[in-house]
């Protein structure tokens, strides 16, 4: 017979391991200081609760990819997203009927009919184009990144922040961003992304005509990301719509649930 | 005519699939369907050894046509879920070689319930399902030591499915980061017309206790399992986010018992021996693990190493024996009064029911499979380090248009005639397109 402890002694560690949120326990000297860092959270927040960051969303998307000597390419998905647990269904082309990719935090997965073994995938691998999977997630920089305010800019007529953000950990797939978010509405308007090395290597804009209604508050939502790579000058529009607040439970997003 | 009802089963199942191809929507219930039809055509290079001398044993052709229909048909609301996956194919074989040659060639078609599947939601946080699945999981491509239920993982050949066998299944989630299920595998499924060769063993019952566990850029799992009769298990994988390009894996299981065939020399035995399950329901523990690192590339090509240890595997004594046996009954497969005795020996030998043969093997694959993309192309290796043999497999698909995509599927294996990767085939191509309506 197994020796219970032997079994249970890694259940046990991998649930004590398990990362929790704890409060932070920062001094008071640490808030007078970070004080205007708290302000450009509050900015980020807003920015990114723009960008998906929300309780229970369901939204379609459709990419168009341009390339050099190659044909349009369009993709589209139906895309379930709970903070930062997504589940994008693809709808069309036909021959991806049935695909899916299941992303919790940083784990990700590829699921294609035929084969049930999901595929373990990387944020890094490519969606299509110029974005890579991890750029159809919901964005939380308020808290992945370090921000720093290094300027004020009018970008295409519109007042902008302009912020250097620094990933506070490996969890995230740029390393650095410079983000310009709309000084009157909170909106990021522009990024770029940066190699570690400060070279850089892909640009996204954005405009929010749609619209979501949370706590009777109407919120823009975005509309349209426009990527760019920078080294082979591929564009790759995404662009966002049918967006609906759903109460969508957890077990959406679990791979054992997953009927596919 | 038993072929024609097929026919028409598949044809309803068709028209039922095509209106529904967009999703139906009634208030909470929504049916879906995708349906598939996949053609191809396949060349293989045999070799003559000792598990199929001069094809008496395996009597494979050369040449094969297989058109296979697969629809995927899903009814869903919020508290039930139900998925049918019925598969009918059709295939004509001609160009038999070696000594049992034939003057014309065979055709065989069958129609089967691949999976069905019945989900319920019993509680927000409790669910049940019950049905015929094909049920996979771990991140690991050369095999998933961890699953007790499979030994095939579906890796080989995308376009080959893996048989569903009949579960019974409760999952608890207790919270969002932890999932407790219990699976109770009662039937085989069914078996295809064309693999039924390999079901050497006669099914067991086994139950498992899953544990998954994910975190913010981890996820992890604990199997414990036992197989009816005894033998028992304790398996589990853990694969790592490390960064934006980076994976780490594992995947392993300690066997307590198993149900392996090993050579059992017997000098009194005309063909100086046979095969036995020498450690079913015993207390014998066996190691099988695989350790693996996927990194994906700047231009989103992903490098995939695996080296596994397969304790249950031959030693070299072990496969000394297996290579000694099989010869002998290679060389009686005509005898007449040892001729069945010497098949029995060369289906053992076929299918020993091990993960693999051997104890260490290493796979190395490169991947592009952007998915938005028309070309798709995987280079796998897997190599037998202690017989040195290899297999090594070209997978390229393209798409043509938005319904049609070509693929090819090669492979080449080497090395010695008494070794794992060669006793079959020296080369296999398979050319063909898959249709999605």
């Amino acid at each position: 017979m197994w020796n219970v402890k032997v079994l249970l002694i890694p259940l046990m560690l991998l649930v004590f391991l398990h990362p929790v949120n704890s409060p932070a326990a920062a001094s008071d000297m640490e808030v007078k200081k970070d004080k205007e860092k708290i302000n450009i959270k509050d900015i980020l927040k807003s920015a990114d609760r723009s960008r998906g960051n929300l309780e229970g969303l369901a939204w379609s998307v459709e990419t168009r990819t341009a390339e050099k000597d190659k044909n349009e390419q369009v993709l589209k998905f139906r895309l379930l997203t709970k903070n930062s647990n997504s589940l994008v269904k693809f709808t069309s082309p036909s021959r991806m009927g049935g695909q899916m990719m299941l992303m919790r935090d940083r784990n990700m997965w590829f699921i294609r009919p035929g084969l049930r073994k999901p595929v373990a995938i990387s944020p890094r691998q490519r969606l299509t184009g110029a974005a890579s999977n991890g750029d159809i997630a919901s964005t939380n920089y308020a808290e992945d990144y370090d921000a720093t305010l290094v300027g004020e800019e009018v970008l295409d007529g519109v007042p902008c922040y302009v912020l250097d953000l620094v990933a506070n950990s490996k969890d995230v797939t740029y390393d650095k961003i410079k983000y310009w978010v709309s000084k009157s509405d909170g909106l990021g308007k522009h990024a770029g992304f940066y190699t570690v090395s400060g070279k850089l290597f892909k640009e996204a804009s954005f405009e929010y005509k749609n619209q979501i209604i949370k706590n009777k508050t109407r919120i823009p939502f975005v509309s349209e990301m426009v990527i760019t790579d920078t080294n082979s000058g591929t564009v790759t529009i995404l662009t966002y719509r049918d967006i609906t607040i759903q109460d969508i439970p957890n077990s959406t997003f679990n791979l054992n649930l997953l009927v596919r | 005519m038993l072929w024609k009802s097929r026919l028409i089963a598949v044809f309803y199942t068709c028209v039922l699939s095509t209106y529904t191809h967009e999703t139906v929507r009634a208030e909470d219930l929504s049916l879906h369907a995708d349906i598939r039809q996949i053609s191809y055509f396949s060349w293989k290079d045999p070799r003559f050894s000792t598990q199929n001398p001069n094809n008496d044993f395996l009597g494979l052709y050369r040449y094969q046509a297989h058109a296979e229909l697969r629809p995927d048909i899903y009814l869903t609301s919020s508290r039930y879920k139900f998925m049918l996956k019925p598969r009918y194919f059709y295939e004509y074989n001609w160009g038999r070689y070696g000594d049992a040659t034939l003057d014309s060639g065979d055709s065989r078609d069958d129609f089967y319930i691949n999976e069905a599947l019945f989900q319920v939601k019993l509680a927000p946080e409790f669910f049940a399902s019950y049905g015929r699945e094909n049920l996979q999981w771990g991140p690991s491509y050369l095999r998933t030591p961890s699953n007790p239920f499979f030994r095939e993982n579906g890796r080989d050949n995308p376009k080959k499915e893996v048989e569903g066998k009949d579960f019974l299944r409760a999952i608890y989630l207790p919270n969002e980061w932890l999932t407790i299920s219990v699976i109770g595998n009662f039937e085989q499924g069914e078996l295809r017309a064309d693999t039924q060769q390999n079901s050497a063993e006669a099914f067991k019952p086994r139950h498992a206790l899953k544990f998954d566990v994910i975190g913010n850029n981890y996820s992890t799992s604990l199997i414990l399992s036992r197989r009816e009769g005894g033998n028992t298990s304790l398996g589990g994988y853990l694969q790592s986010t490390v960064s934006d390009a980076l994976l780490v894996y594992f995947d392993a299981t300690l066997n307590r018992g198993n149900a392996i065939l090993y050579p059992q020399l017997d000098p009194t035995n005309p063909l100086g021996g046979n095969f036995e399950r020498r450690y079913d329901n015993s207390s014998e523990q066996r190691f099988i693990g695989i350790t693996g690192i996927s990194y994906t590339m700047e231009n989103s090509a992903t490098l995939s190493f695996e080296y596994m240890y397969n304790g249950a595997g031959y030693d070299d004594t072990e496969a000394r024996d297996y290579y000694y046996l099989r010869q002998n009954a290679a060389d009686n497969i005509k005898n007449p009064t040892l001729g069945s005795l010497a098949r029995n020996n060369l289906a053992s030998t076929l299918t020993p029911d091990s993960i693999l043969l051997r104890q260490h093997y290493l796979f190395g694959q490169y991947l592009f499979n952007e998915m938005g993309s028309d070309l798709s192309y995987t280079l796998r290796w897997t190599g037998n380090m202690d017989d040195h043999s290899t297999q090594t497999t070209a997978i390229v698909e393209y798409a043509y248009n938005d319904n049609i995509q070509i693929f090819t599927i090669a492979s080449a294996y080497n090395g010695k005639n008494n070794s794992e990767f060669s006793s079959i085939l020296k080369n296999e191509i398979m050319f063909g397109f898959e249709y999605t309506f």
